[in-house]
């Protein structure tokens, strides 16, 4: 009998074995984990702010979808989101807040495929794509499963969208500090 | 023995396989941005204004307005703005000579000009005491706003005859300000 038990538990944590597919998606910052932008003079006010932000921040992209049984599912793609974390840029103390389409994003993808967004991304409030499957405004087909080498910049600037004073310039925004929380996710398309 | 080992599988049969997956992941950037507002006040001309009554005409008729009597300056400010005017004494004051002159001998016509340049108001040296007196209002984002100020003195308000030869002086302040209510 009690050998019957013995073999009936070992059955029981064969039982817990598994063969899955998943997903593992990782985002990691490697530089550029905050950006701030000082409007100290009528020039930057006027003309907006861009030069020197360049690429200020890069993420590496990790991404595996796997098949069951192992290997990678080739038809599986990632995509990158962003939004704010608030409705407007918030003004510190008393400050009224600013829109969001002050703050503009451009995108450069680097892997194997090699992909510069020249389309500007306005930040909302809603996930926004800004990389994909085919659907990026460029109409460049990317996201494909990537390894550890994938790494996605972004240049920022703000008050710059179009000649000056630009349609989202600061000019006539009250004095003071204000603040957004960017949130980039990264998930299957 | 054997209700423990029954016992034991009771809990494998219990327990609950979990797993928790990466399937996203987010990184936050904070962004700052600090806005310095910027409004300043260039006088180009006239920085210095000298009324000096040598002749009878002088007294009679007054000084100005002329090309003489001018001050001329320029505004940038990146947002709404006025420009203010005010004195530092109630009277013009006598340097050697214990009389006064009052305020409202001298009297100024502003002209604008340029983008954002607003509205400009005529008056007098006493409008400018003891509080502020607005000149120039409505005033917009601008880096190219100018103004011209067009002095006169004993034209309308003529200096009193009992006043002794002199000279005298006061401080005209100028002020760029935010405008009101902004």
């Amino acid at each position: 009998m009690k050998k019957y038990i013995i073999i009936v538990i070992i059955l029981l944590n064969f039982s817990n074995v598994y063969g899955q597919n998943g997903i593992h998606s990782k985002i990691t910052t490697l530089t550029g984990s905050s950006v701030f932008f000082p409007f100290n003079s009528y020039t930057k006010l006027y003309e907006g702010m861009e030069a020197g932000y360049t690429n200020w921040t890069r993420f590496r992209i990790l991404y595996f979808d796997t098949i069951a049984g192992g290997g990678l599912d080739g038809s599986s793609h990632w995509e990158l989101m962003v939004r704010a974390n608030t409705g407007n840029i918030v003004g510190d103390g008393s400050v009224s807040p600013m829109t969001l389409d002050k703050v503009e994003l451009l995108v450069t993808y680097t892997n194997d495929v090699g992909l510069t967004v020249t389309t500007p991304y306005t930040i909302t409030g809603t996930d926004t794509q800004i990389i994909g499957n085919g659907t990026n405004p460029t109409g460049t087909t990317v996201g494909a499963t990537v390894g550890p080498n994938t790494e996605v910049q972004v240049s920022y600037r703000v008050g710059r969208n179009g000649a000056p004073p630009a349609a989202n310039t600061l000019l006539g925004e009250a004095s003071g500090y204000y603040f957004v929380d960017l949130v980039f996710t990264l998930r299957k398309e | 023995m054997k209700k423990v080992l029954l016992g034991f599988i009771s809990i494998i049969f219990a327990t609950q396989v979990s797993f928790a997956q990466p399937v996203s992941d987010m990184a936050v950037i904070p962004m700052g941005i600090t806005i310095q507002n910027i409004m300043r006040l260039t006088i180009t001309k006239g920085g210095n204004m000298e009324f000096v009554f040598k002749t009878a005409s002088d007294i009679t008729n007054g000084l100005g307005p002329s090309t003489a009597y001018e001050t001329e300056g320029s505004v940038v400010a990146s947002q709404a703005w006025q420009l203010d005017l005010s004195v530092d004494a109630a009277t013009f004051v006598g340097e050697v000579a214990a009389t006064t002159i009052p305020l409202n001998v001298v009297e100024f016509t502003p002209t604008v000009a340029g983008t954002g340049a607003g509205t400009a108001f005529t008056g007098d040296l006493s409008n400018g005491w003891p509080s502020n007196y607005t000149i120039v209002n409505a005033g917009a984002v601008t880096s190219t706003a100018t103004f011209n100020i067009a002095w006169e003195c004993g034209t309308n308000n003529d200096i009193p005859a009992t006043t002794t030869s002199g000279r005298y002086t006061i401080n005209v302040l100028l002020s760029l300000l935010p405008e009101d209510g902004f």
